[in-house]
């Protein structure tokens, strides 16, 4: 390099100086290390201006990198959200009472994606009441967390949700205007916004749990059971099977849950803190069974896990794995389990020995 | 496919034929920075996400039509520019004076920059509570220039000034930084 650093600022405009400040360990290159022992007399240059650029990183504030995901996954369901584009033609072109409108949703792009969600659920409400509309019309909308990732939605009454891998979520048109009912097929994490007028009900498995505004967990995977955990606020949870009348409830407070399987019906308390480690990424076993442990890692990273030979089936895992890969946690439990195991792509084999 | 060595026109290009990932990528490689970008306008991390999200959401819905001039990166911070600001002056009327990033804020920033630099050296003391005097201008102009990499060509047209107006900024902003640390050194060596 020929560049004269003669001032403070000559190493400040200089781009591969700034980046090597601002690298951390491995990836730094070796070419201002190697500057600086064949600069001497310019080092307390080079200094200071290190010293300013990390004066002033240090006033820079970091998103958190869950935050930006969240912020993302909201874009991304935005753009999939398939009433912006499809629907919003045929009904303005059904019913022309509507043209206006979306003439002049078109003046302004970033307010047709933010708005036609709400005026279309809002019209489509109210003609199904007015006009019979056809069944096709009504329309479910859908979110899924596939196997493998995890999710946060925000709905259209203001409530989010953080959906675990494997789910799915489930509501008609009108969702927050005149209804906030949603189904829920898988586990997901609630924090309902406030509204004293509409309240807010949640189908999963043979329950419902109905709140104002409050936070909690309900897990819904087909067979195996319905569980709703109460982390704030109160709510009120009912069995409702397929095939019976019976309305039995309970009413839950914090750190209260409920469990319907196919047998019972019951109340009892919970761990807070470890209810929610999901939502924040951490992957947790207490006392699980093995069968039960495999499923999870299934869904977790969205692979096909295949075992083969004897195992013991009282064997119970416990463990916490944050943000870790699926190698590494299989290599825990597999260090006290006795197993071999092979991934390949997205297919699992585990090999006991 | 690998997005890592394409070049700003090209990634427009695949996202303007409806390349989901490459829009997620564009996301990936700048909306850290417009965040960072969002905290010289204010405190409040809901407006800016909020902003981001508006702002992605046009680029994607803008594919088709729009001619990306600059740069994809150029054109999302002159975007963000424009909503955080347009969108922070109707809040401001509205009153929600939390919004804001007022005295007391920085009152109570500097003062927990203060004790999270205890028991270092008092130069970097120095430089935080420098860094502080700025104006909200200089640090926006500095911000551009050595974080997000932009020239200073892209800078003045950002922020509707002249080029040399921003090497002012910068200009001056550095000499302040400089100045402490200078009288640092003359301290240290008496």
């Amino acid at each position: 390099m020929n560049k004269q650093f003669e001032h403070i600022e000559d190493f400040l405009e200089d781009s591969s100086f700034r980046s090597w400040v601002f690298s951390k360990g491995t990836m730094r290159s070796l070419f201002w290390e190697t500057w600086l022992k064949d600069n001497p007399n310019k080092s307390e240059m080079f200094y200071e201006a290190k010293e300013i650029l990390l004066a002033l990183d240090e006033e820079e504030e970091d998103w958190d990198e869950r935050d930006q995901i969240h912020l993302f996954t909201a874009i991304s369901a935005q753009i999939d959200s398939p009433q912006v584009e499809n629907t919003s033609s045929r009904i303005s072109e059904k019913y022309t009472i509507n043209r206006p409108r979306f003439i002049w949703l078109k003046v302004s792009m970033i307010l047709l994606v933010m708005v036609v969600g709400a005026v279309l659920i809002g019209s489509a409400g109210l003609f199904s009441v007015e006009e019979n509309m056809p069944k096709e019309e009504v329309a479910w909308i859908s979110k899924y967390a596939l196997p493998g990732e995890k999710k946060k939605v925000r709905l259209p009454d203001g409530s989010t949700v953080i959906m675990n891998s494997a789910s799915e979520l489930k509501y008609m048109t009108g969702f927050g205007e005149t209804h906030r009912d949603i189904f829920l097929d898988g586990e997901s994490f609630f924090e309902v916004a406030k509204d004293t007028v509409l309240p807010f009900r949640v189908y999963g498995g043979d329950l419902m749990t109905e709140a104002v505004g409050t936070a909690f967990n309900v897990k819904a995977f087909a067979g195996e059971g319905t569980q709703v955990k109460l982390v704030e606020g109160k709510v009120k949870v009912e069995l409702k099977r397929v095939d019976q009348a019976e309305k039995d409830r309970v009413y839950l407070t914090r750190g209260e849950q409920a469990f319907a399987s196919e047998e019972a019906f019951t109340k009892g308390k919970f761990d807070l803190e470890k209810a929610l480690l999901w939502t924040e990424g951490t992957l947790s076993f207490d006392d699980i069974p093995f069968k039960e442990v495999i499923t999870s890692l299934e869904r977790w990273y969205g692979v096909e896990i295949a075992v083969e030979g004897k195992q013991s089936s009282l064997q119970k895992v416990s463990g916490e794995f944050h943000k870790d890969n699926l190698e590494n946690v299989l290599k825990s439990i597999a260090y006290s389990f006795h197993f071999d195991f092979r991934i390949q792509e997205k297919q699992v084999f585990i090999q006991f020995n | 496919m690998n997005y890592e060595g394409l070049s700003d026109g090209q990634l427009w290009m695949l996202i303007s034929a409806d390349d989901r990932k490459a829009f997620g990528y564009s996301f990936k490689l700048y909306s850290k920075d417009l965040f960072r970008y969002g905290r010289k306008f204010t405190e409040a991390k809901e407006v800016i996400e909020d902003v981001i999200q508006d702002v992605y959401l046009d680029l994607w819905n803008k594919r088709k039509g729009t001619q990306i001039q600059q740069s994809i990166k150029f054109y999302l911070f002159t975007a963000f520019r424009r909503e955080i600001i347009k969108r922070l002056s109707k809040l401001r009327k509205q009153e929600s004076m939390d919004y804001f990033s007022p005295e007391a804020l920085l009152e109570a920033s500097y003062l927990e920059g203060l004790i999270k630099q205890q028991g270092e050296r008092e130069s970097n003391q120095r430089l935080h509570s420098a860094i502080l005097r700025l104006s909200e201008r200089q640090r926006e102009a500095v911000y551009l220039r050595y974080f997000a990499d932009l020239s200073n060509q892209e800078i003045a047209k950002l922020m509707g000034i002249s080029v040399e107006s921003v090497y002012n900024l910068i200009f001056k902003s550095i000499k302040l930084l400089k100045g402490v640390m200078v009288n640092d050194v003359q301290y240290q060596s008496k």
